[in-house]
């Protein structure tokens, strides 16, 4: 155990290290110049130039990557050139949020995924297994964009049943910060109007990513599944009589699971990345739309301080995934 | 091991049955409630960089700034004429180059703490030393003094006849010397004003929560009349539909992100109307006569291009008609402008026989432009079909706006489509930023357009404070610019505005495009 | 054909196989099935209701929506199309080179695909794209980086598994040259668990292409490309709601004919998932 982690570890500092050279590389071969956008609308050269000396970026590419390099080291992670914010301060505003999306997705998409898998394989080649994996290939076949907006349309616009955009309804008041989580912290705050409300901002946008991620888990699952139920622990305990519905609980299941959760926990670091469109259809206040922003407005410290975050929860959830497997399976234990 | 993964399983469908229950629970819930008649909501496209008006240059911040801090000098209502702000009288030297200012008694910043004299010359000092974008409109102030509390005195090192307009613009507000106190690693206080205001306007900023709504509230201790809207917020929706959705249900008081094909159909909904006034915004088409494709230079050129332009098609696809082609490059409502001005007309016969008089076959010129303006795309599109109908082949550069704006600076594009407003109400706003050959690039002459003769006029327009004359010498540079073709000199925006019916007060100032007299508006 | 007779056999993968042919179809023929120009602008025929001269519509410069989408199969599901294969090409090479030789090249690979998977797919693509600057092309490019890890992961461990193997070992002890042995032992192994991969990347690319678009970072107007189509249509959704809806339609119809077909052949061909 101590020696996964410590492996883990050292990839971690490599993961970063490269990381960080990429970005940094790809964030100043951007063309284009953060300055000439936010200057206004007719800027001399002379305040051109006091602008981009004030960020730094007129010194050689070495020497801002040095000195990038040993903020980071202090936990630093710059300045943004957008919104003259300490990277760090805005990265604890918009994380908990992406975070909150995708945990919530990532939970409805097992829920729904696994019932869903292990019925598909049961069930091999009928008309349910057709409709559940139809059903599920769909979810990676529908642009986030624009399905997201017919959602908006009929579950705000034409039922009104849910709310169109944000965490939470600008007349009430966010609850305390305690997790990030908004729906963790207003339960815990006991406001239950508060409460509803996050909950109802969620439903749209978390279906809409958890969908996308369906198809894969089904997939995995039914695909585990039928591999269990080939075995011979299955084909015997039939052969003795035992039930069908009782082997499959009892044994493929479970067998079935393992494999499944290493390959489904190692997708979840993926959403992180794919909450990019459903944050902007849905007006989330997330590290998506916040990245996308900084790649378009050329904010490099922005665009280095979040990938280099969003890869060190990468690592870490990879990291916790292995952990999971090796506590729920033996065999890896040898 | 097997309990274990029992246990796991069945917290999953237990989670799936509390989710279902969740869900039904959300659906029955009460409809939204409708906003309270003291609270106004604006939905706006995209969240905000930075507040400081020492440092913003950008209308969509402004509109949180400028009503949370004061001027010297105000704008009267929709006129483009200015009133006493904060300063309740002023004096001009005979030789234009003192101006005297008397500050008002009794005003307040947020904190309580009077304004006075001193902070103006903070406010100024301030401005020049963090020299970003602003201080550019200030390089006339060759000093700022205090005298006592309530007198304060600039000195100008040339004769600036606008100077008493751009105090008036957003980066006249005068800011909490309080806030000097904030500064850290010598930034005079830029991050700490950056998302927070600290003026003695009527509105203080109270929350900005990122990328979701900032809220203004009352400055308590606010010198003027007390504002009837007690709280006004500001949410991002980032998508027009959906902007367009909460509107229809009066989530939204506001809506600025309504395109313009959407604004025939908002304003036939019920509960919404749309405002509609002509603007002093131009759109405009650089055509680059120094930096770009060579033939360009040719005057033959730049006019066969102008007149291969579809105006009417042009205006009528990218603001649904509500637009009024330009006579030359200074828009109609702002004096200078030469109301007999040369228009151009669609005649591809005419554009091509330019073309061949000067001798340019297989003319093929790269059309820059960036996804900055909704419109931009249709517009790109149109031109490159015009100017294919006249022979011209024409390549799209959609490009990112930090790189285009880059581009445009370093000229290298040979087309390119671009916006220009006023920041304070004079013609060498259009004239000296857009033809002087000393302002190549993003300083204003977009086109890389050089001709000593207009140097000449529109300097010596600038440099004296009569008005009669300079309308004569600016009159002058017009018809040659105009000749000359610098520019594709396309249509003269209106502001459309969507809002709901309840929201009264609204008034629109060309020079503060974007911004809200917040004081004065209520909703009924 | 055998593999084509299955799929059709298969009642999950018949309608899409079928589809697929359709799509095939449009896309290589697509100049002589466009009733009229999808690139020429009339403005006067902006926003024209689906009707039997239109039969999607017009949009915003009066062009015609069935005919831009038509052209646009060539576009978008070509360049898709293009991204993968080259993607795969270039990481099974890399990847059965890695595996093949090891020692500390294999190490720099492999660390490099690590850094490389830490980005977030669309983050990645997005950087890359707006880096290269805006064309179809450099979509492509970006998109074929993206899911190069992927594929040289896949081909180096076919490629550690199979160098184990005796003939391997023995054929290196005879002094064959390594590209020989790539060649004749390595890549055949590797080619299922490739075409596997590249059938279920497809659908995805196609998706990434369009998000590009989405965002501006694909195809230059008037490319008809269908991601920039839905960019600017969705603004018209309420109004005039032929312009997204047929586009959105048409790339979910073709994601989900890749997918499918993804899903069947992976059954097919990967045993393990198989009966």
């Amino acid at each position: 155990m101590l020696r996964l982690i410590r492996a883990r570890l050292a990839m971690l500092v490599i993961v970063l290290f490269g990381v960080s050279v990429i970005t940094f590389l790809m964030a100043h071969v951007l063309p284009g110049d953060p300055t000439a956008a936010l200057a206004g609308p007719h800027p001399s050269q002379e305040t051109l130039n006091s602008i981009r000396s004030q960020f730094g970026l007129d010194k050689p590419l070495p020497v801002q990557y040095f000195k990038y390099l040993s903020n980071l080291f202090h936990g630093n992670l710059g300045t943004s050139i957008r919104s003259q914010q300490p990277i760090t301060q805005e990265i604890l505003a918009f994380f908990p949020a992406t975070l909150e999306l995708v945990t919530v997705a990532f939970l409805l998409a097992i829920g729904i995924g696994i019932p869903l898998g292990v019925i598909a394989a049961v069930k091999k080649n009928t008309f349910s297994d057709y409709v559940i994996r139809l059903f599920a290939v769909g979810g990676v076949s529908i642009p986030l964009f624009w399905g997201g907006l017919v959602m908006i349309l009929i579950f705000y616009a034409k039922l009104g049943w849910l709310p169109a955009s944000g965490r939470l309804d600008i007349e009430l008041s966010s609850p305390k910060t305690i997790t990030g989580f908004y729906f963790i912290d207003a339960l815990f705050g006991g406001d239950k109007e508060t409460f509803i409300n996050v909950l109802k901002h969620l439903v749209m946008p978390s279906l809409a990513l958890g969908y996308v991620q369906l198809a894969f888990i089904v997939r995995q699952v039914r695909s585990s599944m039928l591999d269990a139920l080939s075995q011979d622990y299955y084909l015997t305990g039939r052969a003795n009589g035992l039930s069908h519905k009782f082997l499959v609980v009892r044994y493929a299941l479970r067998n079935a699971l393992i494999p499944s959760i290493t390959i489904i926990g190692l997708s979840f670091g993926s959403l992180l990345g794919g909450a990019v469109v459903t944050e902007t259809v849905f007006d989330w206040p997330g590290m998506g739309k916040y990245v996308t922003d900084s790649i378009l407005g050329r904010d490099f410290p922005a665009i280095m301080g979040f990938t280099v975050v969003i890869a060190l929860a990468y690592v870490i959830i990879n990291l916790l995934v292995d952990l999971l497997v090796y506590s729920l399976d033996p065999q890896t234990r040898k | 091991m097997t309990q274990r993964l029992r246990a796991r399983f069945s917290a999953v469908s237990v989670f799936a049955v509390v989710g279902a229950l969740a869900l039904g629970m959300i659906a029955s819930g009460p409809a939204n409630a409708a906003i309270s008649k003291t609270t106004l909501v604006v939905g706006m496209s995209a969240d905000l960089d930075y507040l400081d008006p020492a440092a913003t240059m950008d209308n969509a911040q402004w509109k949180i700034t400028y009503p949370c801090y004061q001027r010297l000098v105000e704008y009267n209502g929709a006129s483009t004429d200015v009133v006493p702000g904060l300063a309740s009288a002023w004096r001009i030297s005979r030789d234009h180059l003192t101006y005297t200012f008397t500050i008002k008694s009794g005003q307040k910043f947020s904190d309580g703490t009077a304004v006075t004299a001193k902070a103006v010359q903070y406010t100024f000092e301030r401005l020049l030393k963090v020299a970003k974008g602003p201080a550019d409109n200030f390089t006339a102030i060759a000093s700022v003094r205090a005298n006592g509390l309530k007198t304060v005195v600039f000195v100008l090192n040339q004769v600036s006849p606008q100077f008493l307009y751009t105090l008036a613009g957003n980066y006249g507000g005068i800011v909490n010397p309080a806030t000097a106190s904030k500064a850290v690693n010598g930034d005079s206080g830029q991050a700490y004003l950056a998302d927070h205001t600290a003026g003695s306007g009527a509105y203080v900023l109270t929350e900005w929560k990122k990328g979701q709504y900032l809220k203004l509230e009352q400055n308590k201790f606010y010198g003027g009349k007390k504002p009837v809207l007690e709280t006004v917020l500001f949410k991002i929706v980032g998508d027009a539909s959906s902007q367009r959705l909460q509107l229809g249900k009066g989530e939204i008081d506001i809506a600025e992100g309504i395109t313009s094909d959407q604004y025939a159909a908002v304003a036939k909904e019920d509960g919404n109307t749309v405002i509609n006034k002509p603007s002093l915004t131009v759109d405009i088409m650089y055509i680059n006569s120094g930096k770009g494709n060579a033939a360009l230079k040719n005057t033959l050129v730049r006019q066969a291009i102008s007149y291969a332009l579809d105006y009417q098609g042009i205006m009528a696809a990218t603001q649904a008609g509500n637009a009024t082609q330009m006579n030359g490059p200074i828009p109609d409502g702002m004096w200078g402008q030469d109301p007999k001005g040369f228009q151009y007309t669609t005649n591809v016969t005419k554009a091509k026989a330019l073309l061949a008089q000067a001798g340019v076959t297989n003319l093929s010129l790269d059309l820059l432009y960036s996804a900055r303006k909704s419109w931009w795309a249709s517009e790109a599109q149109l031109i490159q079909d015009n100017l294919a109908k006249a022979g011209i082949t024409v390549n799209l550069k959609l490009t990112e706006y930090a790189t285009a704006r880059k581009m445009i600076d370093a000229g290298t594009f040979d087309l390119c489509l671009g916006t220009w407003s006023p920041d304070y109400a004079d013609p060498s706003m259009f004239m000296n930023f857009w033809f002087d050959s000393g302002n190549f690039g993003l300083a204003g002459n977009r086109s890389f357009y050089s001709n000593p003769a207009v140097d000449k006029l529109i300097r010596s327009a600038a440099s004296i404070t009569d008005q009669k004359k300079r309308t004569a010498l600016y009159i002058q540079a017009q018809k040659i610019v105009v000749e000359e073709a610098a520019y594709g000199y396309l249509y003269q925006m209106n502001y459309r505005l969507a809002l709901r019916t309840d929201v009264k007060g609204f008034v629109y100032n060309p020079m503060i495009e974007q911004i809200y007299n917040l004081e004065t508006m209520y909703k009924a | 054909m055998k593999a084509i007779r299955q799929l059709i056999r298969n009642p999950f993968t018949r309608g899409a196989f079928f589809s697929l042919c359709v799509i095939a179809f449009v896309g290589i023929f697509s100049p002589l099935l466009t009733p009229y120009s999808p690139t020429d602008a009339k403005p006067e025929d902006r926003l024209l209701p689906p009707g039997h001269l239109h039969y999607f519509g017009t949009d915003e410069l009066g062009r015609d929506i069935f005919s831009r989408i038509i052209a646009g199969t060539r576009v978008s599901v070509g360049i898709a199309l293009f991204a993968i294969l080259l993607s795969a090409l270039v990481g099974t090479f890399i990847g059965s080179f890695s595996g093949f030789i090891g020692r500390w090249i294999d190490q720099v690979i492999m660390r490099s695909t690590d850094v490389l998977l830490a980005f977030p797919t669309l983050v990645l693509a997005l950087a890359l794209s707006a880096a290269l600057g805006p064309s179809i092309v450099n979509a492509a490019l970006a998109i074929a980086i993206v899911k190069l890890p992927i594929y040289t992961r896949l081909a180096r461990t076919q490629a550690l598994s199979v160098s184990h193997t005796l003939f391997v070992k023995a054929a290196k002890t005879f002094g064959v040259s390594s590209p020989w042995i790539v060649r004749r032992h390595i890549v055949p192994n590797l080619l299922t668990p490739i075409i596997v991969q590249t059938s279920l990347d497809i659908g995805d690319a196609i998706l990434l292409i369009a998000t590009l678009g989405f965002l501006g970072l694909g195809a230059q107007p008037p490319t008809p490309e269908w991601g920039a189509m839905i960019s600017t249509g969705w603004n018209y959704l309420l109004d005039q709601w032929w312009y997204p809806t047929f586009t959105g339609a048409a790339i979910f119809i073709a994601v989900i004919v890749f997918n499918i077909i993804g899903d069947g052949i992976r059954d097919l061909l990967d045993p393990k998932a198989g009966e």
